[in-house]
């Protein structure tokens, strides 16, 4: 009951900036169709290997849908709540810190999943020829590894979060998350494409969940036993984020004044 | 010139406050560097991949990056606030700087400093190590030197603008992140590669909307490609200054219609 509350408080604050989020999503359908002139522009003079120009645009264009399901607000909004001396009433409620944020980002992901992802694959759909599956297991595969994708990145972004706690700022660590998961999550390139040492780099890192995981499986490029990939890695980010906040109380020291 | 005195003094404050953290300070630098490094990587794969993309090689397309890059943190580097302008609408920042004796424009720029020495340091690497290359397969002459630092300058001019215009966007819309995402961060994207490669309409939008097209591609269409006249090389510093002029005029409409939001 309680999470449900945090998520649809969340949600419902997201709605009162409906005219803010439909440029964000026009801007989104501008960045997928650079990115598909791109390789259209590349696929006219040069093969596109197993993917051919159609496929490499559904690729590019799938990814841009689902960019929103796994795009967090910075460290959740902990950065705020350490500067602020929040952070020490968050950590006396009886809920954990971690469920606390992680419900909230929840409301924050359905937001996105329904006004910037749903119109992104319509518009794609029509625009760039995304193909709309109609086997209902790709949908549960695919649904299965976003709900994943969603659930790592909740993770990762709560431990820069509580990393404020040490640092007082972790911006700069969230920049360098982002930029690790447009390099590494195949969101431009496929993976599979990628010169030896970074695609070793990518392969082992948690970021293919995000983009190359769910991508591929909506595409028929991979079987649902890439799941298992997600599944290790949400185990332990999990692990990782209950590690961390059994530390910050420890840590927690209340600034300004 | 008392006003010029007092914002050098203010710029050179807000590069010492930001200082005072100075685990932040470095790693921030840090990360920002290895971010545009990263950033670069992904063109570089690509490029790496396929060579060339409609008959750009890799260092023309280099050369493009270098650009638009170094004038993007020029930008940066002197014009933050602009660049992150929705705080100052949303918490109500602006009315402490309203009561600044200077203009407007001039509080919000001193008021935040981002340091962007490493990324500076990596897209100005990025533009040397083209160049030099070019020139040595006798693509390029001497030339090239000046045509490119006027069109970095007057690119800085032209993304400034940009900037300056989304700001003013604020005084009627509030939030302007998003649109700062369609104006600039979707601009330099598209701007990395050539615009050829893009529809008609798009071009449009670089060209006519946001004029991101006429700090890279215009100016390397003449002094890399040779395929169009020297007017190439003059009409960005002219597409600088009317695009300066017209945000101008837009940001003193939108101060005037200014009502505080914040709490």
């Amino acid at each position: 009951m309680l999470a449900w509350v945090l998520a649809r408080g969340m949600f419902e604050s997201r709605l009162q900036y409906s005219a803010s989020h439909a440029v964000r999503t026009a801007a989104s359908v501008i960045f997928g169709l650079i990115y598909a002139s791109i390789w259209k522009g590349i696929g006219e003079q040069h093969a596109l290997g197993a993917y051919g120009q159609a496929g490499m645009t559904a690729y590019i264009a799938f990814n841009q849908v689902i960019l929103w399901i796994s795009f967090t607000r910075r460290g959740l909004g902990l950065e705020e709540r350490v500067r602020t001396g929040q952070i020490a009433l968050d950590l006396a409620r009886p809920t954990g810190l971690f469920a606390f944020a992680a419900w909230q980002e929840a409301g924050f992901i359905l937001y996105n999943a329904l006004f910037t992802s749903a119109p992104l694959y319509l518009v794609y759909a029509l625009l760039l020829g995304l193909p709309v599956q109609r086997d209902p297991l790709v949908w549960l595969w695919t649904v299965t590894a976003l709900a994943a994708s969603a659930f790592a990145s909740v993770c990762i972004a709560y431990l820069i979060g509580v990393a404020a706690l040490w640092t007082v700022e972790s911006r700069w660590l969230d920049l360098f998350n982002y930029t690790l998961n447009f390099l590494l999550s195949g969101f431009l390139i496929p993976i599979e494409w990628m010169p030896g040492p970074l695609r070793t780099v990518a392969e082992w890192s948690p970021y293919p969940l995000f983009q190359s995981i769910p991508a591929q499986l909506y595409l028929g490029k991979a079987g649902p036993e890439r799941l298992l990939q997600s599944l290790f890695w949400c185990v332990l980010l999990a692990l990782l984020a209950a590690a961390a906040t059994r530390i910050v109380k420890r840590k927690v020291e209340v600034q300004g004044g | 010139m008392n006003g010029l005195r007092i914002a050098c003094m203010l710029y050179a404050a807000n590069v010492r406050a930001r200082m005072q953290y100075r685990f932040n300070f470095l790693l921030f630098t840090l990360f920002a560097s290895v971010v545009t490094v990263a950033e670069f990587m992904t063109l570089a794969v690509v490029l790496h991949l396929f060579g060339s993309i409609q008959g750009w090689s890799i260092w023309e397309i280099g050369y493009l990056y270098g650009v638009l890059m170094t004038a993007k943190y020029v930008y940066r580097a002197f014009a933050s606030g602009v660049n992150n302008f929705e705080p100052y609408l949303v918490n109500g920042l602006l009315d402490q700087l309203l009561l600044r004796p200077m203009p407007l424009l001039m509080a919000v720029i001193t008021s935040r400093t981002r340091m962007v020495g490493g990324e500076l340091l990596q897209s100005l690497a990025v533009l040397i190590l083209c160049i030099v290359r070019l020139w040595r397969d006798g693509r390029v002459d001497g030339w090239i030197v000046p045509e490119t630092a006027l069109a970095v300058l007057s690119g800085a001019v032209i993304m400034f603008s940009v900037g300056v215009a989304t700001a003013a966007a604020g005084f009627w819309i509030t939030r302007v992140d998003d649109l700062s995402v369609f104006t600039d961060n979707a601009a330099t994207t598209a701007c990395q590669y050539p615009l050829s490669l893009y529809p008609d309409w798009l071009r449009t939008f670089l060209f006519a909307v946001v004029p991101y097209g006429f700090i890279n591609y215009v100016p390397a269409m003449y002094a890399v490609r040779g395929a169009w006249g020297i007017w190439a090389i003059g009409v960005t510093p002219a597409v600088a200054a009317a695009a300066l002029a017209a945000s101008l005029a837009l940001w003193r409409r939108g101060v005037a219609k200014y009502q505080s939001a914040g709490t």
